[in-house]
């Protein structure tokens, strides 16, 4: 079997050789012999794949068809590939160890310990007695510690017992706390033990530099109140009962929450600066259209109907509203006009039903062109209504929440101040005239915005100091 | 104005007025299937005119019908059936040039009307074929409509311009509702969006 399928490799590795260079002559020859080619090439691919000396039984895994083909095709680093096919074991003689005895140089007390050597490297320096690093402890004499270490806290005998247990310890400090001698000197915390040995050494340090030298790197930044505060932080964090980890995960949530309330409210905040001055545009546009319908009626009918349509949906764009009529070249039913289009959330389409059956029109007026134009006016115009009126319920949110944040400042005055302070501003806005014409171009929410801070600051003083004064 | 670019009628919008609905009688007696109301599915021109620019209608029906869609090819445009309930039919309007695409819409089968005495149930619905741009083969078939003798559906005649008017002044009544809201909600926020920047401000101003 197996000598019957290496012969079909052969052959179909030729062929699919033949094959490339058909495709190559001819397309029409090509398109005959498709699906062998492909099987064929498949194969050769596959058998690319895998690297030199995998055995058979595994190529015919993965070059097998169908359920024959156990293994699927996964690109391989050909370049990889093994190097020997059979490990290459020595056949020179076992080099001979022994078992020596060494001296570890790290070790003060001349130790004597054995150890596997190779033969012939028995008198070799333990090599791991370099990794014996020590910390240099900052030497000093007595003259220079009367002049710079000198510390009400510390006294000369406890800095060097204390420098001693540095050496001693390589700066563990927890174990030299726990060395401390405390007969003799008081108990201190690891933090003291820390702060006092990183002063002595910068003090050092800055006594031994040569003048110039830059010293950033050799001394060492240690904050005492910091790292207080960070362990008792940590200490707390740590001691925290389960209810009070719960406690903290769910104001964690609440601040998102509240987090996102706040961005929605400033979006609708931002959305009905927009909406005032859509309000304005479409009472120009209405005069404004009266006047078109009014001069189109003389046009013939056909002619009208695409003015209108184009007008209709010229304008429309420009606005926020939803409802955007374009048709193109076709023919349509008038009533499609009447649908609600798909891009409208159902809540948002649920609601502009309800006003218009309270307004008693419904959802499918007659199907007349005027009908329907007029039907999509008051569609869109509830449709504003609709935003204008979540936007109304926003900022009287906002409203409600900023006056409490009022109320509950210590300075504030009561609320009838907040009230005639209300009632005044209102005032300056009604009297300094409402929204002059530029703020109702698009781009005008941030001026409007800094138009009324800037005036409403220069007035707050005045005000402030009649609250003031009643108070 | 007429470009045969594609070969479309370029600016030209053709309106054609028409009406479909349902008329439903009630059975003498019912049914061994327990059907009880003869009803009819029609589509038909307002003023009574042929329309050759069909190609073919569809009718589709509920499912529990025996060939729920039903191809009518010739004018009368309409299916006849009985049935025990209503439902919402679906109507396909396929036009002569059928590169132009096809009209849908859906329809409820009424059989039971909101006055008990009245026989037959009519509901028909007012609506307008609108021909934007018709390709050639299109408006040839739109423009060759002629006036026929067949005095079937509508049944009840209906005065599509009082209709229009009454809906007309309706929609203004409406509009002109919705517009003060408008005004009036716009000026509350407005005011309310000052009341806000200026509490704000001294806010600010307290705490600075």
């Amino acid at each position: 079997m197996t000598s019957a399928k290496d012969a079909q490799d052969i052959l179909a590795g030729r062929k699919g050789e033949e094959n490339r260079e058909i495709t190559n002559t001819s397309l029409k020859e090509q398109a005959l012999s498709h699906g062998h080619s492909k099987r064929v090439k498949k194969r050769t691919t596959g058998a690319a794949l895998l690297p030199d000396g995998t055995s058979r039984e595994v190529k015919a895994l993965r070059e097998g068809e169908g359920v024959q083909k156990l293994l699927p095709d996964i690109e391989i680093d050909t370049s990889l590939g093994y190097k020997h096919v059979k490990a290459k074991l020595g056949i020179q003689k076992v080099r001979s160890w022994k078992w020596t005895p060494f001296i570890n140089q790290a070790r003060t007390d001349n130790a004597i310990l054995y150890h596997w050597v190779r033969a012939g490297e028995e008198n070799k320096k333990y090599q791991f007695a370099r990794h014996n690093d020590r910390v240099g402890i900052p030497e000093y004499t007595e003259e220079e510690y009367k002049i710079y270490l000198e510390d009400s806290e510390w006294s000369m005998e406890e800095t060097k017992h204390l420098l001693e247990l540095c050496d001693r310890f390589d700066l563990r400090f927890i174990i030299i706390k726990d060395r401390y001698d405390i007969a003799r000197f008081p108990p201190r915390s690891v933090e003291e033990l820390k702060d006092r040995y990183y002063t002595v050494c910068n003090c050092i340090v800055k006594l031994r530099a040569i003048p110039g030298e830059d010293l950033s790197e050799s001394l060492v930044a240690y904050d005492v109140e910091h790292e207080k505060l960070r362990k008792e932080q940590l200490e707390l964090l740590f001691g925290r009962t389960q209810k009070q980890i719960e406690e903290h995960d769910y104001l964690v949530e609440e601040v998102k929450k509240v987090e996102y309330r706040r961005k929605e409210r400033e979006r609708i905040a931002q959305t009905a600066q927009k909406l005032i001055e859509q309000v304005e545009i479409s009472d120009d546009r209405c005069s404004d259209k009266n006047k078109r319908s009014s001069t189109s009626k003389k046009k013939e009918k056909s002619k009208k109907d695409r003015d209108r349509d184009r007008d209709r949906s010229g304008n429309i764009t420009k606005h926020l509203n939803k409802i955007i009529e374009e048709r193109g070249a076709g023919p349509y039913l008038r009533s499609y006009r009447l649908k609600v289009p798909n891009t409208m959330t159902n809540k948002r389409a649920k609601a502009m039903e309800q006003l218009l059956d309270e307004l008693g029109i419904g959802t499918k007026p007659i199907a007349t062109e005027n009908v329907t134009t007029q039907f999509n006016v008051l569609r869109n115009n509830v449709l504003l209504l609709l935003e204008l009126k979540s936007a109304l319920l926003s900022a009287e949110f906002e409203w409600g929440a900023i006056k409490h944040k009022y109320e509950t400042l210590p300075e504030s005055g009561s609320m009838t101040d907040v009230e005639n302070f209300l009632e005044y501003s209102m005032d300056e806005g009604e009297g300094s005239g409402s929204f002059p014409k530029q703020t109702s171009s698009r781009s005008s929410t941030p001026t409007t915005r800094k138009r009324k801070g800037t005036t409403s600051s220069q007035e707050l003083p005045k005000k402030s100091k009649v609250i003031t004064t009643t108070n | 104005m007429e470009n045969a670019t594609h070969g479309r009628m370029r600016g030209v919008t053709i309106v054609k007025p028409i009406v479909y609905g349902t008329v439903a009688r009630l059975l003498s007696e019912k049914r061994e299937d327990g059907h009880t109301h003869s009803w009819t599915l029609f589509l038909q021109s307002l003023e009574g005119e042929d329309m050759p620019y069909i190609h073919q209608v569809e009718f589709r029906l509920h499912d529990s019908y025996h060939t729920p869609t039903r191809i009518v090819t010739k004018p009368p445009y309409q299916v006849s059936e009985t049935g025990w309930g209503e439902f919402e039919a679906g109507v396909k309007v396929i036009f002569i040039d059928q590169n132009e695409r096809p009209v849908q819409f859906y329809h409820p089968i009424k059989l039971f009307g909101e006055d008990p005495d009245k026989v037959p149930v009519i509901y028909q619905t007012y609506d307008e074929f609108v021909f934007i741009d018709p390709s050639r083969t299109l408006h040839r078939g739109i423009t060759s409509t002629k006036l026929t003798d067949n005095k079937g559906y509508p049944l009840e005649k209906m005065d599509v311009a009082a209709i229009e008017k009454e809906n007309l002044v309706r929609l203004e009544i409406a509009n002109s509702c919705i517009a003060s809201q408008i005004k009036e909600i716009s000026k509350k926020l407005k005011m309310t969006q000052r009341g806000i920047s200026a509490l704000k401000d001294k806010l600010e101003f307290i705490e600075s």
